[in-house]
């Protein structure tokens, strides 16, 4: 439930420099409260009916079995699987996106693949997130990140674009705010000197597949946390756990 | 005619006598005369030939040779006599006094060439009686130095404080010996002038101007350096002389007179460098020769000090008396104090040498306290495979290379850091600051890597989410559930602290699904009944994950009933069985495994009804567009990617252009108002605090509109930037 009125049971985040927090943001504002807010059953009384505000969770990528398993599409990938975990069918097409609407235990998702190519992809969420009321702390991204190693998640409550343009695209769309969550998706540097589109548009090493697949798998666990308690330290240190997780014993 | 032939040779004529064994004798080669024979030097080697050390070598050998055969044909025949003759004892020395080489001047490996002079022991200088320019350390040194405690600091009375070679790189650890004899490394109170064979100079009468930083030269005075003011001061004041720190240092600064002084340094091409030596002794005298003419001090750091920069920075204005005004990772701006006079400067004697190097215990120890032998050659060998967190650049920065290797303890007891460039010296001071600020154990150092060990007694800095975490990052499914029993009792423990009591019913049972981390049916749903009672341990509600879930379903039912709260509603219960079951609806479609058949045939009517009831809103929009034609739902053959893709591109051509988002959220609550009587409240408040929120960053989001266009929600545009916001005001 929504506890705005009462004094919210939120958990005032102060997030270390490392998750890349905008300046901007936190100027105007003292800190920025993300509150549990959607997974909370009001269930004082039986009177207030339970209600969960969805959350919109899209994969950027390019449509098409052409750039199937390319690096750029990564967030396709976790979108599948999410929706092969939690069993929820993607068959509607609306607003150029392949979309498929369920729940993540008591709260309703909404997967949406764009099928806009990539530097479009605000095109399509846009639309569909004001279609359905997401706000806009519930539209989580998923992207691939080249900043971060090859397999290496981190969830951010807000970000920059970090020249994806089709981060850029979506942020654009929905009305220029940096605001909304995202799952970064590592992919590493490109090497040497190669050209940047050519590597996004290359598929995974052998290994790097595999380092990828195992990821998946915990992103898709990452974004269940993540719909069901919203960011809190459980967060902080799933980003922590990601960074680190190459160099273990 | 008979030519005659002069020969030199008389008569008789015989065989020539050839000489076996030539001496060349100068007189061989006396037909050659190139040069004048009368006391001319050039000449000199050529009319007193010596020879050759080969030669004189050769002659020894001969003559020896001879004199040895000699012998012993003459002895052979009075063998009696010889027997008794006294051998002479040729003593060959001992190896750290050999004799001396037999043939004189050749090297032997069991012979040392005669010692040399001493090298100023020229024969004009050792019998003078002037004194040395050089004078010996221990001499003339300021009387009343002492050294200090631990070995490496001297005190003098007088003194603010102990002197050092390093005020931020001298180890914490008590050295474990000196070097050499310890001398002080001061210089002298008066050095003795050095002999430069004349009388000294007279003194110059002329009366040098003692620097007042108060008194400035005229400012029209040419060929002065510049000077900067005493100040800044604040309105109302002027230069005091005082003597104490905080006098000195005045009023703290306010913001701009900090900004204006560090805009004028930031620019500015002085400053000092502070390397692996940290703040030296020295470097003070440096600091106050920089404030004599400006007021603020940039000192740049870098290499081996700057992993604790918080240390240097204090050492800095402990010593110094300076206050720093701006920092920023290496570089540091130290200001000189409203009242600084260099003139009534604190003067400390400058280290002329480098002072004696003290000897400290190893950082590394074979056998660490805590790990036995075979521990600590385990974990050496799994270090040489381990990815190491950072390569350090050399003479770099490292300023949060302490709270990284801190994180990344959290992560795994062992850290690598490789340091390949870094001169080795240079590592290993790293290391052992590592050792002090991070509390860890240094491992090894091979292969110019630092190679880390958390220790037996390292707490993480996030007591209650450690074990959270470690199930939830779990890469491998966790199969065997009788694990997750004993790890979900601390989670659950430490989310009762945190959050709301009311929070329990569903966060709980989902935190708990979670971070089993496989999509089990039967599993996931063993964990949904125990959150229900807040204050029970939850154990006795675990059931065997293989049960079926009509089992578990049952036991969900008789929970329901003891646990529901006394109020009587049976609303949380039936929300939380139909949340089982939705997830049960989920979780079924994918895997029609036969073991679910029973409990899904069973459980249909009740799936069918509750299924999506958190859905509904977003089923109920859905339905929407699908009968306004904004949605189009495909059927399970037509999901390959490709036809998606064309499906889609063709559907939009048709399909009416759906909202924009805006957060100005007008249109939101008019939404809700149909939807939700009972809620709408709640939503109305939520909506006005978002909108304030949102505007606040509307002044990014100019920057981005105008790429945007084709959005025109307001005729007139609701820009909040500064430039926006002048031409409001102006118009």
């Amino acid at each position: 439930m929504l506890h705005a009125a009462s004094p919210a049971p939120g958990f005032c985040l102060s997030f270390p420099r490392n998750l890349d927090c905008p300046r901007e943001s936190t100027k105007a504002l003292v800190r920025v409260r993300f509150s549990v807010r959607c997974s909370v059953p009001e269930s004082k009384n039986g009177a207030t009916k339970v209600e969960y505000t969805p959350w919109l969770v899209v994969g950027l990528g390019n449509p098409g079995s052409k750039y199937h398993g390319t690096r750029h599409n990564v967030g396709f990938e976790v979108i599948d699987n999410i929706s092969k975990a939690e069993g929820i069918r993607m068959n509607t097409i609306q607003s150029k996106a392949l979309i498929g609407i369920g729940s993540i235990g008591d709260v309703p998702i909404l997967l949406a693949k764009p099928q806009t190519y990539m530097n479009f992809s605000g095109e399509s969420v846009g639309p569909l997130a004001a279609y359905y009321q997401v706000p806009l702390r519930h539209i989580l991204v998923v992207y691939d990140e080249m900043s971060l190693p090859n397999g290496v998640l981190r969830l951010q409550p807000k970000g920059g674009h970090g020249y994806h343009n089709g981060l850029k695209n979506v942020m654009g769309h929905l009305d220029g705010s940096h605001g909304f969550p995202r799952l970064s998706i590592g992919i590493g540097n490109p090497p040497g000197s190669m050209d940047v589109k050519a590597f996004l548009l290359q598929k995974f090493s052998s290994l790097e597949r595999k380092q990828i697949d195992s990821s998946l798998e915990q992103g898709v666990e990452a974004v269940r946390t993540l719909v069901l308690n919203g960011f809190n330290n459980h967060v902080y240190r799933f980003n922590l756990g990601q960074k680190y997780k190459y160099h273990k014993v | 005619m008979a030519l005659t032939v002069k020969l030199p040779i008389r008569f008789p004529i015989f065989a020539p006598i050839i000489d076996p064994y030539p001496t060349h004798e100068p007189t061989q080669i006396s037909t050659e005369v190139r040069f004048s024979r009368w006391n001319n030097a050039n000449a000199a080697k050529f009319n007193e030939r010596r020879r050759t050390q080969q030669e004189i070598e050769d002659e020894i050998r001969r003559t020896r040779r001879f004199d040895s055969a000699d012998k012993i044909a003459e002895t052979a025949e009075t063998s009696a006599v010889s027997s008794a003759a006294v051998k002479t004892f040729k003593s060959a020395g001992t190896p750290s006094a050999p004799s001396r080489p037999s043939i004189p001047g050749r090297k032997s490996k069991y012979s040392k060439p005669p010692a040399e002079p001493p090298r100023d022991s020229h024969a004009a200088v050792r019998f003078s009686s002037t004194p040395n320019s050089n004078p010996s350390r221990t001499q003339l040194a300021p009387a009343n130095v002492r050294i200090g405690d631990d070995g490496v600091s001297y005190v003098v009375e007088g003194a603010p404080f102990e002197f050092r070679y390093s005020y931020t790189e001298t180890p914490a650890a008590k050295p474990v010996k000196i070097r050499e004899p310890s001398y002080v490394p001061f210089g002298p109170a008066t050095m003795p002038r050095p002999w430069t064979g004349r009388a000294p100079l007279p003194t110059s009468k002329k009366k040098l101007r003692e620097f007042d930083s108060f008194v400035l030269p005229p400012a029209d005075k040419k060929g002065v350096k510049p000077v900067q003011k005493p100040g800044p001061f604040l309105p109302g004041s002027g230069p005091k002389h005082v003597q104490s720190k905080e006098e000195l240092l005045g009023e703290p600064l306010t913001k701009e007179e900090i900004n204006a002084l560090v805009a004028g340094t930031i620019k500015s091409a002085r400053q000092l460098n502070i390397g692996r030596d940290g703040l030296t002794h020295n470097m003070l005298e440096n600091i106050h020769a920089l404030w004599k003419r400006r007021r603020v001090c940039k000192i740049k750091c870098k290499g081996v000090c700057t992993v604790n920069m918080d240390n240097v920075c204090q050492q800095l204005e402990e010593r110094t008396g300076g206050k720093i005004i701006h920092r920023k990772s290496g570089t540091v701006y130290l200001f000189r104090g409203r009242n600084y006079n260099y003139r009534t400067r604190q003067r400390f004697p400058l280290m002329l040498w480098k002072p004696v190097s003290p000897v400290y215990p190893r950082l590394v120890k074979r056998v660490p306290e805590g790990l036995t032998l075979e521990e600590a050659t385990e974990f050496r060998r799994k270090g040489r495979n381990l990815e190491p967190i950072f390569k350090l650049a050399k003479n770099g920065v490292y300023c949060d290379l302490v709270a990284n290797v801190r994180e990344a303890f959290e992560e795994c007891e062992l850290v690598r850091i490789n340091c390949q460039g870094l001169n080795e010296s240079d590592y290993r001071r790293i290391g052992g600051k590592l050792r002090d600020l991070v509390p860890c154990i240094l491992l090894s150092f091979e292969n110019e890597h630092i190679l880390m060990w958390r220790g037996k007694k390292w707490r993480s800095s996030f007591p209650a989410l450690e074990d959270d975490y470690n199930e939830a990052n779990k890469i491998d499914v966790d199969s065997d559930n009788s694990n997750t029993p004993t790890s979900d009792a601390p989670e659950l423990s430490e989310m009762s602290l945190q959050e709301n009591s009311l929070e329990h019913l569903s966060s709980e049972s989902y935190d708990t699904s979670i971070s089993s981390s496989s999509a089990d049916v039967s599993f996931s749903q063993a964990e949904v009944p125990y959150p229900i009672e807040d204050s029970n341990p939850p154990f006795s509600m675990v059931t065997d994950a293989a049960s079926l879930s009509m089992g578990t379903c049952e036991v969900e039912t008789t929970d329901d009933v003891r646990g529901s709260p006394p109020s009587g509603s049976t609303k949380p219960s039936v929300s939380v069985l139909e949340s089982c079951e939705n997830s049960i609806d989920g979780k079924v479609d994918p895997s029609t495994d036969g073991l679910l058949d029973s409990s899904s045939a069973a459980d249909e009517s009740l799936i069918s009804t509750s299924s999506a009831s958190c859905t509904e809103g977003v089923m109920l929009l859905w339905e929407q567009a699908v009968e306004k034609g904004s949605a189009l739902v495909l059927d399970d053959r037509s999901l390959d990617a490709d036809n998606v893709y064309q499906t889609a591109v063709a559907f939009a051509k048709s399909a009416p252009p759906g909202p924009v988002f805006s957060r100005s959220r007008k249109v939101r609550v008019q939404n809700n108002d149909e939807e939700e009587d009972s809620t709408f409240e709640k939503k109305e408040v939520t909506t006005v605090v978002i909108e304030g929120k949102m505007e606040n960053t509307q002044k990014s989001s100019e920057i981005r509109r105008k790429d945007f266009d084709e959005r025109q929600r307001n005729v007139v545009p609701q820009g909040t930037s500064r430039v926006d916001e002048l031409v409001r005001l102006l118009t």
